[in-house]
């Protein structure tokens, strides 16, 4: 404690940056980092202890519900044979060009909506439209297109994470507070120069909550997706085609591989965003 | 005492009608402002004084370019005022200081606005943030700091693109008294620095007279300017001192009176 408290700069003397901070707490980042460590692995490590008192006391299945060793196995020579990095690869690949793709287009068109009237009046009706349809729904036209290929799920994802990104960037500019618009104004901001030093950077909070809800759409349509596009590689491929074999370990590895990469994607992807932007300003919390 | 120098801003039967849509095909007409007339001199500082909903915001406002007139007139040296511009500088009720841009980038906005070059943006900007007090926090992002510290920002915003009239809508309506107190302390020393022409909308009868070299009083909606009463004192103003204390009643008594109270009972607006 005491540690901790000497390391503690005084604010209050000479706020702002100009301050100098010493050297990093280790005492301090260990402890915090451990106590968030045990607080999030916890509820984690108590459901995996509660699967393995059950698949190990005989009243189930162990076709069906395989203790945690064997799925552990399996897992490690699927990563062995390299076909667990090729899934990985796969629809990682897919994945980050679809929504790549999605958060361009959709943050180009939503913005231009929220800028331009009529703009707005055309695209808002399709656009609600196909928010209602989910992305899921589409497989089967896309198909008939596109056959089945990587195009067809990428365009799928596209669609998808096109439509969620627009609304939010459009309700973004929509929501700006008109006191912030009337100051830019005030201070000689007009047209383009308005849009992009005041509504724009007024929209962003609302934008990156698009972008996060588009990030975790478009990697269950990855995954979903490449059941129904059957091709011949991926993680939702494998989890899919384990059903052949009846290999129920395969299926919970491949589960567990899409939940760990979806939140590591969500981290690194999203969380640089945020704290570069909206955390920083202080217009969002955690 | 009293200022005599040439007319700044000139507005002459001004008349402000907000129509709003209620649904289902109806509207309705709000008279906001009917024939506004009055004219600020170069270097003075006027208050707007009147009930809630008088029509102040709107009035100011409209001087700003940032609503449009219903008819009527808005002159400042010479020229139409239909729009914005660098000669006004607009201080809210709301701060409205930009979360994303650091103390120092708001206070660069309107300069950069106005295509100010870098080299000569810094040094105006350290000078307003040693006139403001905030020196130390040039590099913060605005959610650090606290209401009176966010105004203090939008007065060295405003000031920044060196606009000739200063507009300012309740710039301290938000705050609590003490800061109240210094910020107005403040803005006597900021305006007697730069010799800025005000137009200060306030509440505060107190405010009014500690500040004003006129007090403009509105009647309630739709407003008009219905009176008006010079403070003839020097500044920096004792607000204990006897003469203060009768203008102060002046003005208290005379918005009483437009607010319905008849003569001859004590005055009630208390602030
Ligand atoms: N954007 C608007 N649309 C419709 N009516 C409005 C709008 N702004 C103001 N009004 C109306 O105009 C009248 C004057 O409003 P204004 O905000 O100018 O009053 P105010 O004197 O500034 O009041 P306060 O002292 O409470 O701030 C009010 O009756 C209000 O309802
Ligand atoms: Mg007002």
């Amino acid at each position: 404690m005491a540690s901790a408290d000497k390391a503690r700069t005084q604010a209050g003397e000479t706020p702002g940056t100009e301050r100098q901070l010493g050297p990093p707490n280790w005492n301090v980042v260990i402890r915090n980092s451990g106590k968030a460590f045990f607080l999030m692995a916890a509820p984690l490590v108590g459901l995996l202890i509660f699967w393995e008192l059950l698949a190990h006391s005989g009243t189930l299945h162990p076709v069906l519900f395989p203790p945690l060793e064997k799925i552990w196995v399996t897992m490690v020579d699927q990563a062995k044979s390299g076909i667990l990095w090729l899934d990985i690869y796969v629809s990682l690949y897919r994945l980050l060009v679809g929504a790549f793709l999605a958060l361009v287009s959709g943050t180009v068109v939503g913005l231009v909506m929220g800028m331009n009237q009529t703009v707005e009046r055309i695209l808002a009706p399709p656009m609600y439209f196909f928010l209602a349809v989910p992305g899921l729904a589409l497989f089967p036209i896309v198909i008939l297109w596109f056959g089945l290929s990587d195009f067809t799920l990428i365009s799928v994802l596209w669609f998808e994470g096109m439509i969620t990104v627009m609304v939010n960037a459009w309700t973004g500019v929509k929501t700006v507070d008109a006191s912030l618009i009337r100051a830019g104004r005030a201070m000689g901001a007009k047209g383009m120069t308005l849009f992009f030093q005041v509504m724009v950077p007024g929209a962003l909070p609302n934008l990156i909550a698009g972008y996060r809800i588009a990030f975790s759409r478009a990697w269950r349509i990855v995954v979903t997706g490449e059941m129904i596009v059957a091709l011949e590689a991926g993680l939702g491929f494998r989890i899919f085609a384990a059903r052949d074999f009846l290999a129920a370990d395969m299926m919970y590895g491949g589960v567990v591989v899409v939940g760990i990469l979806g939140v590591i994607v969500e981290r690194v992807c999203l969380r640089s965003i945020e704290l570069a932007t909206v955390q920083r300003w202080g217009t969002l919390r955690e | 005492m009293a200022i005599q120098g040439p007319v700044k801003l000139q507005v002459t039967d001004l008349d402000k009608v907000f129509t709003i849509d209620e649904g289902w095909g109806r509207t309705t007409d709000i008279t906001a402002l009917e024939s506004v007339n009055f004219e600020v001199r170069s270097g003075e500082f006027i208050s707007l004084i009147g009930p809630s909903g008088c029509g102040k915001s709107t009035l100011l406002m409209i001087v700003a370019g940032l609503y449009e007139k219903t008819s009527g007139d808005v002159v400042l040296d010479g020229h139409h005022i239909n729009d914005t511009g660098f000669d006004r500088g607009v201080v809210f009720q709301e701060f409205a200081v930009f979360p994303w841009l650091t103390v120092a980038g708001n206070v660069r906005f309107g300069m950069r606005m106005k295509g100010i070059p870098k080299a000569e943006r810094d040094p105006v900007v350290d000078r307003l943030l040693r006139l403001v007090e905030l020196e130390s926090f040039k590099n913060v992002y605005p959610y650090r700091l606290s209401g009176g510290m966010k105004q203090r920002v939008g007065i060295a915003r405003a000031l920044a693109f060196d606009p000739e009239v200063m507009l300012m809508d309740e710039p301290f309506g938000a705050l609590d008294a003490q800061t109240r107190s210094s910020l107005q302390q403040l803005l006597v020393q900021v305006w007697m620095e730069t010799h800025k022409t005000v137009l200060f909308v306030t509440h505060s009868v107190r405010e009014a007279a500690y500040l004003s070299d006129r007090v403009l009083l509105m009647s309630p909606r739709p407003g008009r300017i219905a009176e008006e009463i010079k403070i003839d004192l020097p500044r920096p103003r004792d607000v204990l001192s006897v003469e203060f204390l009768e203008c102060e009643r002046k003005v208290a008594e005379t918005l009483a009176g437009l607010m319905g109270q008849s003569d001859g009972q004590p005055a009630w607006v208390t602030d």
